[in-house]
């Protein structure tokens, strides 16, 4: 990984977002970018216009002022190299598909059927869905679902793969496991992440920078780089001086943010 | 639906066998209901409360169902009446379709049409009789136009709702991944308006048979609805009684057409899930 690399060109740069709904300011001034290779995680209190900052970069929705470039282009639509993974898995996967036509689909307008047929075999196998590509996304577990969901994004062989609060709907021990797999998939893929949480934890322990976000009308509080070692551990990652460090500063920002908001308001 | 055999665990094949013991247990209830009718009817009329002038007795209505059903008469009288129901049914879902992508998608047709819609909903297609047979006589046109007017209504009010029902995440999904018009209609927008078309559509079925019988029956165009006219005329009340219970019996049968054709085509629905 060349994440200690800073003289590479940006893959993506976010410049100088902003958002209003009407009269509410979301978004007031949010400048960022992500280098080839990085796991940047977005982390912000609720309400900071993390979902709105990650569909306005996705091209799911126009910006009031500002731009995202990918790849030296400004975003007006969904760019192809481009994949999301949704929050709510249990939706955004189609249930009168089986999991391997779920995966299959988005590669449809991209690759052949022979080509299509390895992507995703590779993608299930990488997740741990081998063997279970007949299942319908209602008979398995929530867990396993965004396994899928993660599988369709990385098969689709996107330069970034934007997560939109992946873990949010499951069960602390499903997110252990699935944050782990994250980081696993990430370097055998060599996959670029950008990943947007609320949990200041799985920020810190995934990331190679964590973007903080004020609350809203929102800006970047801090851009931190995370000098943790990597491979990354669960339980020896997390014992280290270092990472105990890195979270209390994250989340005296981010209490910090949430107090200067509620004044504000 | 071989995966979910593959899946269940015995626990799982326990409880799907208490549902289809439900299940059967529900279709005995049924049969019991409708055995214990027939035989208060025949008590009814053997007792004197019905008079066998007015209502002859289950026995001899169906002794003569059955005398019927070996004529072609009777049978081309039926095809009569479910070509009709079919032919407006087919007109129904073309006209529905689009009504519902216009009011669904366009809010100016949404927001110029809803009030005509309410006004034209509850009108009985029954009251147009006489305009449809002043203008058509008592024809094929007169009686699809005026199924389509009775039946077209359930149908336009499920595909719209499931139109305003569609999800968001789902359509981000296939926009993010630029699956295109071609890939998001067949694969994701058809599939989504399945459950509320089906059910729409069975509901129009029921109706549409029921005002095609109407139209037969006060129109005077061919069908079985005709058949019960010419028999009151005649006076044969078994012949009468005879055609008025095949003509619910065509209804359940229409029904149960729907329900067989959801089952397979709905299986990753909660709602046939659940049934097991």
């Amino acid at each position: 990984m060349n994440n200690t690399v800073v003289h590479d060109q940006p893959i993506m740069q976010v410049v100088g977002l902003q958002k209003s709904y009407g009269d509410a300011r979301v978004l007031a001034d949010v400048t960022f970018d992500v280098q080839p290779g990085e796991f940047v995680c977005v982390v912000g209190p609720s309400g900071s216009g993390k979902t709105t900052l990650l569909r306005t970069i996705a091209g799911l929705q126009p910006s009031s002022a500002g731009e995202v470039i990918f790849e030296g282009e400004r975003v007006t639509e969904p760019p192809q190299k481009m994949a999301v993974v949704f929050q709510d898995y249990s939706r955004s996967l189609l249930p009168w598909m089986s999991v391997h036509d779920n995966v299959v689909l988005p590669m449809r307008n991209k690759f052949g059927a022979a080509e299509r047929e390895a992507k995703a075999a590779e993608a299930l196998k990488a997740v741990g869905l081998e063997g279970k590509e007949k299942l319908y996304p209602w008979e398995m577990s929530g867990g396993m679902q965004q396994r899928a969901a993660i599988a369709r994004g990385l098969a689709y062989e996107p330069d970034v793969l934007l997560m939109d609060e992946p873990f949010a709907a499951v069960d602390a021990q499903t997110r252990i496991e699935l944050e782990d797999l994250v980081l696993r998939v990430r370097d055998q893929f060599d996959q670029t992440v950008l990943f947007v949480t609320h949990d200041i934890d799985e920020a810190v322990y995934l990331a190679d920078r964590v973007i903080v976000l004020s609350g809203a009308p929102t800006t970047v509080t801090e851009d931190l780089r995370i000098d943790l070692p990597r491979p990354r551990h669960i339980v020896d990652t997390k014992a280290l001086p270092r990472y105990a460090e890195l979270r209390n500063h994250v989340l005296t920002l981010i209490q910090d943010a949430k107090s200067h908001s509620s004044l504000r308001r | 639906m071989t995966a979910v055999q593959e899946t269940s665990a015995p626990a799982g094949q326990a409880r799907r066998t208490r549902r289809g013991a439900a299940r059967n247990n529900d279709w005995l209830l049924g049969i019991v209901g409708v055995i214990a009718a027939l035989l208060i009817w025949e008590l009814a009329g053997r007792a004197g409360l019905l008079s066998q002038e007015v209502i002859p007795g289950p026995l001899t209505v169906l002794a003569r169902l059955g005398e019927l059903a070996t004529t072609p008469a009777f049978w081309l009288n039926v095809w009569a009446t479910l070509q009709s129901a079919l032919l407006g049914l087919v007109t129904v879902l073309v006209i529905a379709s689009v009504l519902a992508l216009l009011i669904g998608l366009v809010p100016a047709f949404r927001e110029s049409t809803w009030f005509l819609v309410e006004f034209l909903k509850p009108i009985p297609p029954i009251a147009l009789i006489p305009l449809g047979l002043l203008l058509w006589g008592p024809s094929l046109t007169m009686k699809l136009t005026l199924i389509t007017f009775g039946a077209l209504w359930p149908l336009l009010t499920q595909l719209v709702y499931g139109i305003r029902e569609t999800d968001k995440t789902v359509l981000d999904m296939s926009k993010s991944y630029r699956l295109g018009w071609w890939l998001t209609t067949t694969r994701i927008i058809v599939p989504t308006l399945l459950p509320y078309a089906l059910t729409g559509l069975r509901i129009s079925a029921s109706i549409a048979v029921v005002v095609a019988v109407v139209t037969e029956l006060v129109g005077g165009a061919r069908g079985m609805g005709q058949a019960i006219a010419v028999a009151q005329v005649n006076n044969n009340l078994p012949t009468l009684y005879a055609y008025v219970v095949a003509a619910g019996l065509l209804g359940i049968l229409v029904n149960l057409a729907f329900m067989v054709t959801e089952r397979p085509l709905l299986f990753w629905h909660p709602s046939v899930r659940e049934r097991g």
